[in-house]
């Protein structure tokens, strides 16, 4: 991959402990903003960004956050995996300036890894108010490769970072090796496992890999001792190694590495810290907000609180744009109406794109504003905190603090909340948070609890639909429990974690954090629902030729042309609603529908009901928009002016409503989470799995709904 | 991948089964043969004491995952709070914040601090 010189081209990785401000850094010289979170770990998958300067391109690929570079959570899989395998150029090491020490347990690493690196002194912000200073020639030298003083939040020393790059690219270096000391015997068995794996594997021509080898297989690193389990011989020398070092030294090799390591972290913080840092007072503050937000007492109310200020607030400020939009849409609507001749094409513009397209729209307001909370919640740090908060309770359902930000994160969308389970270190707690995530109402299935909850349950509205959200952390928890004693079996994991420091999130990162979930959604519109709501209209517009259908055109011409009157009217508008839903039920869609509507009718529901339902197979949005373009034809032609809600409230009894929430809440996720499951499990068993589970459960609390709700309303 | 149990000769010995068991984590922790003899762990730190890590008791994953984030022998640990369930607690060390749960933190075998607060990496 090192092909520098010649197109002028590097690849860097950016590496760093989680929180140490990789992000911000990113997107700071970058120019472009990404999800930026005070919550460790919240960079989950690999990004690749290209940006030019002094006439080089340097591609940045933003790497999780770690601690370590031993395989022990998938996140440092990923970066420890990226870094041995593919060899980025440059490994750029951000350190977190106030948390020096620590951050050096993972320098260490890289250092072994020797590659060429460039060390970012991060926060010098708040180490410089905390009065800190550093020699950064003795860093430099200690470290080796150059170091960069920087704020990443104000920009500062983006330049300098960006030289830095280019003067070690220009340079040519492949690798920078450098060593940690260890204890006499421990580095004569690394010797001796390193001339072995050279051995082995004659093709690794530099000898910094082999050494890293050797360090990781005496570390007893799972992977890396898998990757090599066909070598017997290695294996046991290793195997052997370790014992022996262990007999003499009376403690493990992971212990003497690990003391090693804090030795030279400790060595270098002594030897390059000119001025050490004062009581932080950032720390004290910090301490003082715990005291208060962690409060025995007051912890667990006051995070109920922020949970509930944030709905209300998603929900009734949001009201008042979304009536802005419907009005917008209808405007438009009829607009484009009165401007085409009648025809499909204008059917499929206005029942198809406009009445689809703005009835989705419209919850742009409520993503905006919950995900303007999520952002500020992770970005203060108080989303670290909430995983403490709520450890004991998630613990208690087989489940661990850190399920908990993915659980709350479905309620945005269950896309990057499963995404985000990545942070879980036990393979068997990230499976059950992936395979739990789909009960989490996301908020595309918000605007068909409103739809119905408006119109069923008028006055209890905001009641209902917050049952709905309760019901569905009721059904993710028994579900974590169920499934933890059942098919995922295995024991618990520890709970390790750190809590950031509270800092003020920037404007700026919240504003585009919003703005970009904004901009998803908006494609996901444009695209997905967009394709949905055109086929859905296709479907139900065709077949044309429908002899039943035509006969009532005959019976309303002859009841046009009889003198006026109420009784003719009532019987006009009689026939027309009757030959239109005749045309819906022998449409494509219809007959589909119709199909699968047996299996449905336990619980009351129709098939225009089943059609929203395998529409929202696609996405959860797709199912007002069905129900939007369904009822824009049949209020056409029965001339009457009714809104969506008016038409749902005439078309079931309210405990079938209550039933179908209850479904579209539980069932099958949209294609996108069915998507993301498979990619995050890497197996189709498990993807399967999930939609089947996800659908008996539905089904099960439908049907248990729908009765009970019929005795009790 | 996420396959249940990775066969592996140098993998930790079976976590603890049945987490829904009512034992402390210190009594869970014995049960599984990783009783500290009597000796103080971080558990058994109150609220603002202060103690230096003697030892870590148990597996080799555990262990690794501890030192990454600080918690080696010598260094100097201080309870900050408890999370208003009892567990987990959050620590101090090395100027920054860690929570453990009880029954990891009942691995960790403490001295007393000494008074001067001259140990190592504080
Ligand atoms: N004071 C200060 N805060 C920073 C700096 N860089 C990042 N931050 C903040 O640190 C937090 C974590 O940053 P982030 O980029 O998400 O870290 P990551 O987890 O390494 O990607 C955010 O709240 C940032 O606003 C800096 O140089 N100074």
């Amino acid at each position: 991959m090192n092909a520098i010189q010649k197109d002028r081209t590097v690849t860097v990785a950016l590496v760093g402990n989680p929180n140490s401000g990789k992000t911000t850094l990113s997107n700071q010289i970058t120019g472009s903003r990404d999800s930026v979170g005070n919550y460790p770990r919240v960079t989950v998958a690999r990004k690749q960004r290209s940006l030019r300067h002094a006439g080089w391109t340097i591609t940045l690929v933003d790497l999780p956050g770690a601690y370590s570079l031993t395989s022990r959570t998938p996140d440092e899989k990923v970066t420890r995996d990226t870094l041995q395998d593919q060899r980025p150029d440059i490994v750029i090491n951000v350190i977190d300036a106030g948390n020096l020490t620590r951050s050096l347990f993972l320098t260490t690493q890289i250092i072994e890894m020797g590659l060429p690196r460039i060390h970012v002194l991060n926060m010098m912000d708040e180490a410089e108010r905390r009065g800190m200073a550093f020699d950064l020639d003795v860093l430099s030298k200690l470290l080796g490769g150059p170091v960069v003083p920087m704020v990443a939040r104000r920009g500062r020393g983006g330049d300098a970072l960006l030289d830095a790059i280019v003067d070690v690219a220009g340079r040519e270096i492949t690798a920078m090796p450098g060593r940690i000391a260890y204890d006499s015997h421990l580095d004569a068995a690394i010797g001796q496992v390193e001339s072995h794996i050279a051995e082995l594997h004659p093709d690794m021509l530099e000898r910094t890999r082999s050494r890293w080898l050797a360090i990781k297989l005496l570390e007893g690193d799972d992977e890396i001792l898998r990757r090599e389990d066909d070598h017997q011989g290695l294996m046991i020398q290793v195997a052997e190694a370790r014992a022996g070092l262990e007999r003499t030294h009376g403690e493990s090799v992971e212990t003497m590495l690990a003391d090693a390591r804090y030795g030279f972290a400790h060595g270098v913080v002594l030897e390059a810290t000119r001025r050490p840092g004062r009581l932080d007072s950032r720390i004290a503050l910090s301490s003082r907000l715990d005291g208060l937000l962690l409060n025995r007492v007051l912890g667990l109310p006051l995070f109920l609180f922020f949970l509930w200020l944030m709905f209300e607030a998603t929900f009734t400020l949001g009201a008042y744009p979304m009536d802005w939009i419907d009005a917008g849409a209808g405007w438009v609507g009829e607009r484009v109406a009165a401007a085409m001749p009648e025809g499909l094409v204008r059917g499929l513009v206005v029942d198809g794109v406009i009445a689809g397209m703005g009835g989705t729209i419209i919850f742009l307001p409520n993503i905006v504003i919950l995900f303007f909370f999520m952002a500020v919640l992770s970005e203060t740090g108080y989303l670290a905190r909430s995983a403490f908060l709520l450890d004991r309770v998630m613990h208690a359902f087989g489940l661990h603090g850190k399920a908990f930000i993915p659980l709350v994160m479905g309620f945005g969308c269950n896309v990057p909340a499963i995404l985000a389970t990545r942070t879980i270190e036990s393979e068997r707690t990230r499976l059950l948070s992936i395979l739990v995530n789909p009960f989490i109402t996301c908020s595309a299935r918000l605007p068909v609890f409103i739809l119905f909850a408006g119109a069923f349950f008028a006055e209890w509205a905001g009641t209902v639909v917050f049952l709905m959200y309760v019901f569905s952390i009721v059904v993710a928890m028994g579900a974590a429990v169920l499934l933890g004693r059942t098919v995922v079996r295995g024991g618990a994991e520890p709970f390790v974690m750190e809590l950031p420091p509270y800092r003020l999130p920037t404007l700026g990162s919240i504003l585009f954090h919003m703005w970009e979930k904004a901009w998803g959604f908006i494609k996901k519109v444009t695209g997905v629902i967009l394709v949905g709501s055109i086929l859905i209209w296709f479907l139900q517009a065709f077949p044309r030729d429908l002899p039943r259908v035509d006969a009532f055109d005959d019976r309303l011409a002859a009841l046009d042309a009889a003198p006026p009157g109420p009784d003719r009217d009532a019987e006009m508008a009689r026939l027309a609603n009757e030959r239109a839903r005749l045309r819906m039920a022998e449409s494509y869609l219809g007959r589909v529908a119709g199909a699968a509507q047996p299996a449905l009718a336990p619980l009351g529901l129709g098939w225009m009901d089943t059609v929203a339902i395998l529409t929202g197979f696609v996405a959860k949005e797709v199912v007002v928009a069905s129900y939007a373009v369904m009822f824009a034809q049949g209020a056409e032609t029965t001339e009457e002016d009714t809104t969506l809600r008016d038409a749902l409230a005439g078309s079931m009894t309210p405990p079938v409503a209550l039933g179908f929430m209850t479904f579209i809440l539980l069932y099958t996720p949209c294609l996108s989470t069915v998507a993301v499951i498979r990619r995050e499990t890497e197996s189709w068993r498990w993807t399967a799995f999930s939609v089947l589970f996800s659908l008996t459960v539905a089904y099960a609390m439908a049907l248990a709904v729908v009765n009970i709700a019929r005795v009790v309303l | 991948m996420l396959d249940a149990n990775p066969k592996n000769v140098f993998s930790d010995p079976p976590p603890e089964q049945g987490a829904r068991s009512r034992a402390t984590g210190a009594e869970r922790a014995r049960a599984q043969g990783l009783d500290a003899g009597g000796r103080r762990t971080l558990v058994d730190l109150r609220s603002g004491e202060r103690g230096v890590v003697a030892a870590i008791l148990g597996g080799g994953s555990l262990r690794r995952r501890l030192a990454a984030l600080g918690l080696v022998k010598g260094v100097g640990v201080e309870v900050d709070r408890s999370a208003p369930l009892g567990d987990p607690r959050a620590y101090r060390l090395m100027g920054y914040l860690l929570s453990l749960r009880n029954s990891d933190a009942a691995r960790i075998v403490v001295e007393a601090a000494p008074p001067d607060g001259s140990e190592r990496h504080s």
